[in-house]
């Protein structure tokens, strides 16, 4: 009885949504502006958002607790795992409504926030990758960062390519990369590994920094705008081709073209989490888990560590490159000042603080380490000292992290 | 079905290993017969687990050979794997040569557990922070192959690959007697339960040939008598080859067909339990020399 109807609760979800939609767009999608009837394309999507999640949530969110009132006396309880499940879909849709809505409500400023966030997050699951799942400690992240980077300025500067066409090269160029590391510290463990990949991501700023002909050196290379297939974002058209604002026939703002840019990068967030929440539950991310156990374990059941830890480099590279070029493309300008120690150090920070192999915990200390040190902007000076005092008082009070990496339960009938 | 019992599942000529100074092994000879349970006995530091290291691919022999009868017959040198065998014109030899060349570089002791040898460790090496459970599903890894994109894109054609493994582990587990533990912590097991989740995890790769190194080590005496019986129904049920490093010598007796005693990195003698137990040399190797 106490069952969650998951798929009667989206689909409410939907028809709500819908619905709202339907009544809110004559009221609130056509703005009189003197004689023009201008319409608003975006404006009644938050009111309808929000009454679907208002009535989704009082419809089947508080429904198991009203249940548990009720049943209390000896009837069947309602089992604790079930309400966290609905919880968890609760919250879940909440955040999606409010991640999708965050380019319509904030400022430009508070948007390039939220790319930051979202960059960060990326970075910390692909980081979550090799050392929450595979056990390998890398301290040079960073490098594959850059790498996808500068695979954005290079390919743009010299081929012309744009930044469609740059995203998959770029993930690729990144993995092999992460191959090329993986090799070398293939027999390493621990403080060894660290050493070396923290100096494999200096080389990678280093040789950046230096090579001025390829690079550019300290003076950093320019990435072209960001186009929608090549439809440019600008007020004006450069090349005489169609414009984005034009075409859709929006007013111009400055701001459409890092909503979009936004939009992008959420999709494939949502992507890579989807992924690294799934990857411990399938055979390969178990063989992953396997590997930061015990790894001579591993060899003697037949699992080819090589290709595993290679895969684990690689795919946390792709990552991490991928953010380059979202990075870049946010930027649109990138030195060798962006990819210090420093941001490696964070990333790590992030993923230890929100729970080594925990995706939901790595992304909750992602937002948390990105957006906090722009609340506090007054206090910049402060802020390495505010992540070591977190830092330590995180350590002391949940050394596992904010979520503790929990592991599927299977029964046998 | 006699002649069947004849047949050399492994045969070891002349194993040699060497760290540095010390001799590790030192010309080590003997064979298995397939679905025998053999025991590899001697005192502490003798060279037993270098031996099981050796047929395990953990460590390379400086000399000698390692065959294993295959599923299909065939007897394959262990060295092949490692693309350690010696370059030659032969054309068969050429494209194994070729083959495993890359593995001289990167190591291919997991091949040599795909090629049917399963083993266990002395000091149990389980992966601690993670269940039961998926202990065992992780043996299976190569059960149900090419579900990367099926795995994380839909799951529920997976789950279907999933109940396959989880009937399989569901037995392991009924097997040793885990079923009611299948989701604790693995580390959390008490000891004895520790080495037969071990055992289980290993049969889970599907083995033809098991190596248990001290399985009863640090066994009470109930425990090591329900051990006892777990080995018996791996040669019964499952037509496994066993071959096991023990202490305990009223164990060794009572299971084992066939007896190999090192000593100092050498063979000193072998043969059935009955012949072990009156040969002097190893009596003398396990009391020292009788002064009289
Ligand atoms: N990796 C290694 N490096 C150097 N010496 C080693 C190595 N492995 C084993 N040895 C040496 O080889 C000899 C044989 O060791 P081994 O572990 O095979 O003994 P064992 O028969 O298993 O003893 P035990 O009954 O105590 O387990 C010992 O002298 C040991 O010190
Ligand atoms: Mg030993």
């Amino acid at each position: 009885m106490s069952h969650i109807p998951f798929k009667k609760c989206v689909k409410d979800f939907l028809a709500t949504f819908l619905l709202a939609c339907a009544i809110f767009y004559p009221l609130m999608g056509f703005v009189l502006n003197g004689f023009e009837l201008e319409i608003k394309p975006y404006r009644p999507l938050v009111p309808a958002l929000s009454m679907a999640v208002i009535r989704t949530f009082f419809l089947y969110g508080l429904q198991p607790f009203l249940q548990n009132q009720w049943q209390k006396s000896g009837a069947q309880r309602v089992e604790k795992k079930e309400k966290t499940a609905l919880l968890a879909i609760v919250i879940l849709i909440a955040t999606i409504c409010f991640t999708l809505m965050v380019p319509f409500l904030f400022s430009n400023y508070w948007l390039n926030v939220g790319i930051l966030c979202l960059i960060y997050i990326l970075l910390a699951l692909g980081l979550n990758i090799v050392v929450g799942y595979a056990g390998l400690l890398d301290l040079g992240f960073v490098g594959f960062y850059a790498v996808g980077a500068y695979t954005f300025g290079i390919l743009s500067s010299y081929t012309g390519l744009g930044f469609w066409s740059v995203l998959p090269l770029a993930a690729l160029v990144a993995a092999g990369f992460g191959i090329l590391l993986g090799f070398p510290v293939l027999r390493m463990h621990g403080d060894y590994l660290a050493i070396v990949t923290l100096g494999f991501g200096e080389i990678i700023r280093l040789i950046l920094n230096n090579w001025t002909e390829l690079t550019g050196g300290p003076n950093g290379m320019r990435i072209p705008p960001l186009t929608f297939f090549g439809i440019e974002f600008t007020r004006r058209s450069k090349y005489g081709g169609p414009l984005f604002h034009e075409l859709f026939s929006l007013e111009y703002s400055s701001a459409t073209r890092f909503q979009l840019l936004y939009l992008v990068i959420l999709a494939f967030t949502c992507l890579v989490a989807y992924i690294s929440w799934r990857l411990p539950k399938i055979a390969i991310g178990r063989s992953l888990l396997a590997l930061r156990e015990d790894e001579i374990a591993c060899r003697s059941l037949g699992i080819n560590h090589v290709g595993t830890k290679l895969m684990a480099f690689a795919s946390g590279a792709s990552i991490a490159g991928v953010a380059g070029v979202f990075f870049g493309a946010q930027q649109r300008f990138i030195n060798p000042t962006s990819f210090t120690f420093f941001e490696s150090a964070l990333i790590l920070a992030i993923v230890v603080l929100g729970g080594l192999g925990s995706t939901v915990g790595v992304i909750i200390a992602a937002v948390v380490m990105t957006a906090l040190p722009e609340l506090l902007r007054d206090f910049s000076e402060y802020r390495v000292l505010l992540f070591g005092l977190l830092m330590v008082i995180m350590m002391i009070a949940k050394p596992q992290g904010l979520v503790r990496q929990k592991y599927s339960q299977y029964t046998f009938e | 079905m006699a002649q069947k019992r004849e047949e050399k599942i492994l045969s070891v000529t002349n194993l040699q290993v060497s760290f540095g100074g010390i001799r590790a092994l030192d010309g080590v000879d003997f064979s298995i017969l397939e679905g025998s349970i053999s025991a590899l006995i001697g005192p502490n530091g003798a060279g037993k687990t270098t031996v099981f290291n050796c047929l395990t691919g953990f460590y390379r022999p400086s000399g000698g050979s390692i065959n294993f009868k295959n599923s299909q017959g065939h007897s394959l040198n262990l060295a092949a794997l490692f693309g350690s065998l010696p370059f030659s014109w032969n054309r068969d030899q050429l494209s194994t040569y070729f083959k495993y060349l890359p593995n001289k570089f990167f190591g291919g002791t997991h091949l040599v557990t795909r090629a049917g040898i399963g083993r266990t460790f002395q000091n149990i090496r389980l992966f601690k922070e993670l269940s039961v459970t998926e202990n065992l599903l992780i043996a299976m890894h190569r059960d149900f192959r090419g579900t990367l994109i099926k795995g994380l894109f839909f799951p529920k054609i997976y789950q279907q690959n999933e109940k396959k493994q989880l009937s399989k582990a569901k037995y392991w587990l009924e097997r040793v007697g885990l079923l009611s533990l299948a989701n604790e912590r693995a580390g959390d097991l008490p000891y004895g339960l520790q080495r037969k989740l071990e055992i289980a995890r290993t049969m889970c790769v599907n083995p033809r040939l098991i190596c248990l190194d001290e399985p009863a080590a640090g066994l009470n005496p109930a425990e090591t008598e329900e051990l006892s019986s777990l080995i018996l129904s791996l040669k019964e049920i499952d037509k496994v080859t066993v071959l096991l490093i023990e202490h305990d010598m009223s164990l060794v007796m009572n299971i084992c067909e066939q007896i190999v005693v090192l000593n100092y990195g050498q063979v000193i003698a072998k043969g059935t339990p009955e012949e072990i137990k009156n040969n002097p040399k190893v009596i003398s190797a396990y009391l020292g020399t009788e002064n009289v």
